[in-house]
């Protein structure tokens, strides 16, 4: 009888503990390793850090689909068979012919690279205003990023308007409409306009380290000039009187110069350059992407410029694009020969490769009536 | 004052069980001393010396037992022995002590020789006439009874002459002896749960008999959830896999023992990766989600971990297929639910169990490529390709035959009050591939204990694993196909230093498979603990209270370094050292009231209760390259300078989520006709959104046993069954429902990078739990004294509420996928089993069995919601990939459409010139995108699993087929290497020889082209297990209890037309469960293996 006794006690503390201790029915989330809006935006650096969201998409302008499509499509570029490599069900050479379709990567790519940019901004502008209305931000600094957000907004509606011609405009963030309606050309481009023309007042002016890599009044500009240069194209109206006085004002200031040295702009430490209006800044430990040499290098130039990775022996240039350089254009470099590697930087690299040893470059993959057998030659 | 009840517990169990070691001495002794001594002295002859006050008649019997050679023979249930009578006559006959205990209680005793039969008076007066009698006999039968299966001797069984209460009990080895009148007598022999012999005893002395368990009459214990039911009442889908049934062989884990067992189940692994995971799935893809696999369920845990349980502690597993089962599991059911029950001790002596095999692997069947003579006279006439004048076979060179051993040692038994087992398992399974495979130790303690005069029932389930794999680099197998046979493995030619002396070329994906196993390590240990404390206490007779509560931890350390001398990957990066700690922690508490109770034509049981369980997932990584040494490898992290200039790579996370319930159960059984069951699981979930994180899933289901309205002897049962139910289906995240802000991509502001921080996901606040609504019909049969007996069932189901990650604009959408519940599957088949007990002499058994499935049809209803923007249509996915076939899709996903299709250009031929020809579909005089259509479809249509059990005199025997019918897979190899041209880089498939046009031209193009051609029928039919066993016939008192030695092997063939490895289903393609039917590059071989082993019983 005893026992039962101590049984029941412990059977009532146990219970009490189920029901009270545990919590019965409570199923709120618990958040350990990110934040919410709540618990957010408390200083200047989070503030800063939460508009830097709508920047870090655009890695994707300089390696992405936007890359690819704006290129592979000219004459510049190609994206040829090689070997087993390359076919990739023909989407490369469908855009190289001018006959891609709505299932190939490109096309959808871009779209998911421009919008979601514009959503991006929308949502930072969006937040920015509720934070005042909320008095959790100076309104000044508050507006300052909003005039920059639209500015940025109008950047990726430019690389809309490139690519697809109508598409829809979006501003708003909360209630947005799923399906929205497309606007027309026209209109998307007198939108474009408008709000760079409304927001280059209110940018910043300054070109130095606080406007590296983001939207200041020159960057606005440069993208209301390719507006004005396009419109001719886009909506049948010439405007490059207007593209002129623009450009004029950026240029007119002194700030920006050619470079003595043209290879300067494709150095590591490129951001002496005196060129860049607006510059992407590529870095190999904090902002990583830009591909370019893996894409078009081959597997064998890893040798040559020993480099970590394997290259894709991928996109190169094309002969005739080659050739429509002078011969003594700096640009076509100094092509290696049977005898002695490159000896001249060019934009292009051509002729027998070489390891950093000095060894030539050997292609194992070689097809048996290549002219220069097993030997690595890049020709125009 | 628990601690004093504890101590309690142990000292009652104690004497308990020594009481229970003693009689059984004692009997035994008795019995054993029968032979012996053949005169047999009537009671009245023999004198005893007894004085007792107030004893129990068992105690007078154990005198009277341990001082004669009388021994009492009485039906429990008749005779209380608790009553007390007093002997004070002193010395006097064993008839006259009788004769007195006889007056003070209300019993009769009759001698039959040795045995002194117990019994009630009839009447008040027969206690004067016919007290005691004395029957001499004249024949004694004496024999041991074992059980059938596993040869070992049941002790306590009856033995009983035939319509007279003149019986015995076998002892502790199973031994009897019974003497009686007359050569007509039949002998009956009993015990329970297993099925009752009778033996016409005709001239024999010696009666040896076998007892089969008791199971075939649908009076098997099937475990639902929260309780158990005997098999005639169950009116849901739900199978029983015993232990007797599993599948023998090279069992590495639980899921192995049953694949092919039941029906609707399916269980695949392809390839014969030691570490590789199992694919399970029941009746069919049901959710496009995470839990595409069935709940596991161990002793009551739910979710527990199959790795933490060695199949040699495994009784049963127990499937509840249908929703109307598994409903009261609620949200986790969907994918049906797999209840495993681990051994626990019996009352009864110590016993101690040994079983161990050594298994020898080997692989089996490779992707056939060209040989170093065929490349070279292929390389000739097709003019490509480079002869580095060795000749090797690259298969051979990663794959070794793999030795591996299993032991087991089991330890158990108990009393009446306390049992136990305790098992230690061991596991050394290297793999066929080099440097790879897994080292396990497992242990598990299972106790259970009654106390309070049996209504308190404790029990403890604490189960550990420690176990370490060496998981080896898959890509190895990729490369060891296409290898050049004419490379060397290994160069000393100093060009090759680099590469560690390893032989390499510079080609695209295309790197030594020896450099990549030898010189590389992918280790991994893994801790799984699990603990499971149940006390269920019988309040009032027949209402019982339990509170369970577990916990489980798991816990895997990942560790891998790739050299820097690893052309492969390594080399890329100086060196490259990667380790990760992942913590997984639950715990589940529950507590739950049940009743079984009597009506007056049946019976009802009911059960109710809560269940709480909370999860909590942490971890850890570092990754860092660079390294000035290979030598420590990646037990020394703070040495890589990558860490020094910010390329070295860290990050940790953190998440939880809560499951509670409220559930309910009854059960119905009007006259063992009719049957009723209805369930229910109200139950919430952290991880929906605010307004809908509750969800309420009902099942109900129905049977009746037509046998009974049907007299004929020959039908034993035919239960008609229909049940309804449904099941919810989790997310497979947490916080998808709340907007959350988490660090991106560095962003650099006045000359300084500082992380971006923006949203990490669409939140979705209206999540809600996914529905599965299945409908079950089905028949239990057993037929000609149930030699003849199985199950139909019917079943078809339909998910709504898809939780899926789908597309969805971008703007108002931040992310362009978004975690929502759109869509409808559907599907249906039929699976039928059946079990025959075709011979069943003495000395020769053989039972067939079957079980059959037929996928009927599955259906991707819809996958969009226009309201809402989500359009699905058609989409092409799973693409095939580098070289040259990015951008090729091979599933084709289509509402209104099948699950699985394949979707490619139609192969047609090679035309004279050497140009493929495919299909021109449209005839627009092309061959493009639009040309493609269905060319097959990755889903199998009919399963089947055929064991053949045999037993010959002391020997066992088992066979299982297994066969897999109407799937197709798309052979990656073949797509990318069956071309003639490729040997310019790589090896080909053997079949490119073959790819000519009508006058021989070989196909002319490098570039390999998804078509039909590579699409085949991987239909299969194996002898996926077999074992072959004899038992020792021991001698009484020798050391052993039972010696078995055994040989079993698994795969000794594969029928199939498949040309590459391994013809399994591939259910989905990495986790896509909408692309199955793809054999990937990576895949191990199919192995081959064969063991030898023994089972030791003490």
């Amino acid at each position: 009888m005893k026992n039962i006794k101590i049984f029941t006690r412990i059977l009532i503390i146990g219970l009490i503990m189920a029901v009270s201790s545990q919590s019965c029915t409570n199923l709120d989330e618990e958040l350990f390793d990110e934040v919410t809006p709540d618990n957010y935006f408390k200083n200047e650096t989070q503030f800063v850090s939460a508009l830097a969201e709508a920047y870090t998409g655009l890695s994707g302008y300089a390696s992405g689909s936007y890359f690819a499509l704006s290129e592979v499509s000219s004459d510049a570029m190609i994206v040829p068979t090689r070997g087993q490599d390359w076919d990739d069900g023909g989407h490369w050479r469908r855009l190289h012919l001018h006959s891609w379709n709505f299932e190939d990567p490109e096309p959808g790519g871009v779209w998911g690279f421009g919008f979601g940019g514009v959503a991006n901004c929308n949502r930072l502008i969006f937040t920015f205003e509720t934070l005042v209305d909320e008095g959790k931000v100076d309104p000044a600094d508050a507006e300052a990023f909003i005039n920059e957000l639209r500015a940025l907004r109008a950047f990726f509606y430019y690389t809309l308007i490139d690519i697809y011609g109508n598409v829809p405009i979006v501003t708003n963030f909360e209630n947005a409409d799923p399906n929205p309606a497309t606007n027309t050309r026209s209109e998307v481009f007198n939108f474009i306009v408008d709000e760079l023309v409304q927001s280059i007042p209110t940018l910043s002016t300054d070109i130095d380290q606080s406007t590296y890599g983001r939207m200041n009044a020159n960057v606005a500009k440069m993208t209301l000039a390719k507006m004005y240069m396009n419109a001719e194209a886009w909506v049948g109206t010439a405007m490059y009187d207007k593209a002129s006085t623009v450009l004029d004002e950026i240029i007119n200031d002194g700030d920006y110069s050619l470079e003595p040295n043209y290879f300067t702009n494709f150095n590591v430490n490129s951001e002496v350059s005196k060129e860049f209006i607006f510059a992407l800044p590529f870095d190999q430990v904090f902002y990583g992407g830009f591909n370019l040499a893996v894409r078009t290098l081959h597997y064998g130039s890893q040798d040559t410029y020993n480099l970590t990775a394997q290259p894709w022996n991928g996109f190169c240039s094309l002969e005739e694009f080659y050739n429509s350089f002078d011969d003594d254009d700096l640009r076509k470099g100094k092509p290696g020969t049977i005898d002695a590697p490159y000896t001249g930087r060019g934009t292009f690299l051509v002729g027998y490769q070489y390891k950093s040893n000095g060894d030539p470059v050997v292609d194992s993959g070689a097809e048996t009536n290549d002219p220069d057998g097993e030997l690595l030659n890049f020709m125009p | 004052m628990k601690n004093k009840l504890l101590q309690l517990l142990i000292m009652l169990s104690k004497f308990v069980f020594y009481g229970i070691t003693v009689q059984f001495i004692c009997i035994g002794l008795l019995l054993a001393s029968d032979g012996v001594s053949q005169s047999i002295k009537p009671i009245s002859e023999i004198d005893l010396n007894l004085r007792l006050e107030n004893a129990s008649i068992k105690t007078v019997f154990d005198k009277i037992e341990s001082k004669t050679d009388y021994h009492f023979f009485y039906d429990e249930s008749i005779v209380d022995t608790k009553k007390l009578v007093t002997l004070k006559k002193g010395r006097t006959t064993v008839f006259d002590l009788l004769l007195n205990v006889s007056q003070q209680s209300n019993y009769k005793f009759k001698q039959i020789n040795k045995v002194i039969n117990v019994n009630l008076a009839q009447s008040a007066n027969d206690n004067n006439n016919v007290v005691i009698e004395i029957v001499s006999q004249d024949k004694t039968v004496t024999g041991t009874v074992k059980e059938e299966d596993t040869g070992e001797s049941i002790p306590g069984a009856n033995v009983v002459v035939k319509g007279t209460s003149n019986g015995t009990v076998t002892d502790i080895d199973g031994n009897y002896s019974l003497s009686f009148t007359g050569d007509a007598a039949v002998l009956v022999f009993s015990f329970v749960g297993y099925k009752t012999v009778e033996i016409e005893a005709g001239n024999q002395s010696v009666i040896d008999v076998n007892l089969a368990p008791d199971i075939t009459a649908l009076s098997e214990i099937v475990v639902t959830g929260y309780g158990t039911q005997e098999k005639k009442e169950i009116t849901s889908a739900v199978a029983s896999v015993k232990e007797e049934d599993f599948n023998v062989g090279n069992v590495q884990s639980p899921e192995a023992l049953i694949q092919g067992k039941v029906a609707g189940l399916t269980i695949t692994k392809a390839g014969g990766n030691p570490n590789g995971g199992y694919n399970i799935r029941l009746r069919g893809l049901s959710t496009l989600g995470d839990n595409t696999s069935p709940l596991i369920v161990v002793d009551g845990v739910i979710g527990a971990s199959l790795d933490n349980v060695d199949p040699n502690d495994i009784e049963s597993m127990d499937v509840l297929k249908d929703a109307s089962a598994a409903a009261i599991y609620g949200t986790r059911g969907a994918s049906g639910v797999i209840i495993i029950t681990t051994k626990g001790g019996k009352e009864g002596q110590m016993n101690v169990d040994y079983n161990g095999y050594v298994n020898f692997e080997s692989p089996y069947r490779f992707q056939p490529v060209l040989s170093a003579s065929e490349w070279r006279e292929f390389s000739s006439e097709v003019g490509l390709g480079t002869d580095f004048g060795s000749s090797t076979d690259w298969f051979d060179e990663i794959t070794d035959n793999a030795v591996s051993q299993v032991h087991n040692v089991a330890v158990s038994g108990g009393n009446s009050s306390t049992t136990y087992r305790m098992s230690f398992n061991y596991r050394d399974v290297p793999g066929v591939a080099l440097n790879t495979g897994f080292n396990r130790i497992n242990s598990r303690i299972n106790l259970s204990h009654k106390a309070l005069n049996d209504r308190l029932t404790l029990t403890m389930n604490l189960g550990g694993t420690w176990g370490t794999s060496k998981y080896g680099y898959d890509e190895a197998f990729r490369y060891a196909t296409i290898y050049n046979p004419t490379a060397p493995v290994r160069s000393t030619d100093p060009e090759f230093n680099k590469y560690g002396g390893y032989f390499e070329q510079v080609l695209f994906d295309y790197y030594n498979p020896v450099s990549i196993l030898e010189q590389n390590t992918n280790d991994g240990t893994n801790k799984r603990v699990n603990l499971a404390i149940r006390g269920a206490y019988e309040i009032i007779d027949n209402l019982f209270f339990d509170m369970f509560y577990s916990l489980q931890t798991e816990s895997d350390v990942r560790s891998s370094y790739r050299a820097s001398t690893s052309f492969w990957s390594g080399r890329d990066r100086n060196g490259l050292a990667r380790k990760s700690y992942d913590d997984r922690f639950n715990q589940l508490f529950e507590s739950t009231l049940r009743w079984n109770g009597d009506l007056s034509n049946g019976t009802i049981d009911a059960v109710g209760g809560y269940s709480y369980q909370d999860f909590t997932n942490e971890g850890f990584r570092a990754e860092g390259g660079d390294f000035i040494t290979d030598e420590f490898g990646y037990n020394n992290l703070s040495a890589s300078q990558d860490f020094n200039n910010g390329l070295g790579d860290l990050n940790s996370y953190k998440n939880t989520n809560k499951l509670i319930a409220f559930f309910g159960r009854v059960n119905f059984n009007w006259n063992q006709t009719w049957f009723l069951s209805a369930s229910g699981r109200y139950e919430g979930s952290s991880r929906f959104g605010e307004n809908n994180k509750w969800g309420f899933f009902p099942g109900i289901s129905g049977g009746v046993e037509l046998a009974n309205f049907i007299n004929s002897a020959s039908v034993n049962n035919l239960k008609f069954r229909v049940s309804y139910g449904e099941t919810g289906n989790n997310l497979a995240s947490s916080y998808l429902s709340i907007q959350r802000l988490g660090p991106g991509s560095n962003f650099l502001v006045n000359g300084e990078w500082i992380p971006s921080y923006g949203p990490v996901s669409n939140a979705n606040p209206d999540l809600r739990w996914e529905v599965k609504k299945e409908t079950n019909i089905g028949l239990d049969y057993a037929f000609f004294n149930d030699k003849l007996y199985g199950a139909i069932d019917y079943y078809t189901r339909k998910t709504e509420d898809l939780l899926q990650n789908v597309a969805v604009p971008v703007p108002p959408n931040l992310f362009d996928r978004t975690w929502t519940n759109v869509g409808e599957l559907k599907n249906s088949g039929l699976e039928l089993l059946i079990n025959w007990k075709a011979v069943t002499n003495s000395n020769f058994t053989y039972t067939p069995s079957l079980a059959f499935t037929n996928y009927l049809k599955n259906e991707i209803v819809s996958l969009s919601d226009s309201t809402r923007g989500i359009q699905y249509g058609i989409r092409d996915i799973a693409g095939m990939g580098a070289p040259g076939q990015n951008d090729t899709p091979i599933i084709r996903v289509q509402e209104g459409a099948p699950i699985g299709q394949i979707w490619g250009l139609i192969y047609e031929g090679i035309a004279d010139n050497g140009d493929w020809i495919h299909k021109d579909l449209n005839e627009d005089g092309e061959i493009t995108n639009a040309d493609r259509a269905v060319i097959g479809n990755g889903l199998p249509k009919v399963e089947i699993g055929f064991g053949n059990t045999f037993t010959f005199g002391n020997w066992d025997a088992n066979l299982f087929f297994r066969g897999v019918f109407g799937h197709d897979l798309v052979n990656s190899y073949r797509s990318f290497y069956e071309v003639p041209n490729v040997i310019g880089s790589y090896n080909v498939i053997e079949t490119a020889r073959d790819l000519r046009g009508p006058n021989g031209t070989l196909l002319n193009t490098s570039q390999g082209k998804f078509s039909s051609l590579h699409v085949e029928d991987a239909s299969f039919f194996s002898l996926s297990n077999f074992s072959i066993g004899y038992s020792f016939n021991l001698p009484q008192g020798a050391a052993f209890r039972r010696i078995r030695i055994y040989g079993m092997g698994n795969n000794l063939f594969v029928a199939t037309g498949y040309k590459g490895s391994d013809p399994e289903v591939r259910y989905a393609d990495g986790s896509n469960v909408l692309a199955p039917g793809i054999d990937r590059r990576n895949t191990w071989y199919l192995t081959r293996s064969f063991a030898f082993g023994v089972n030791l019983g003490f």
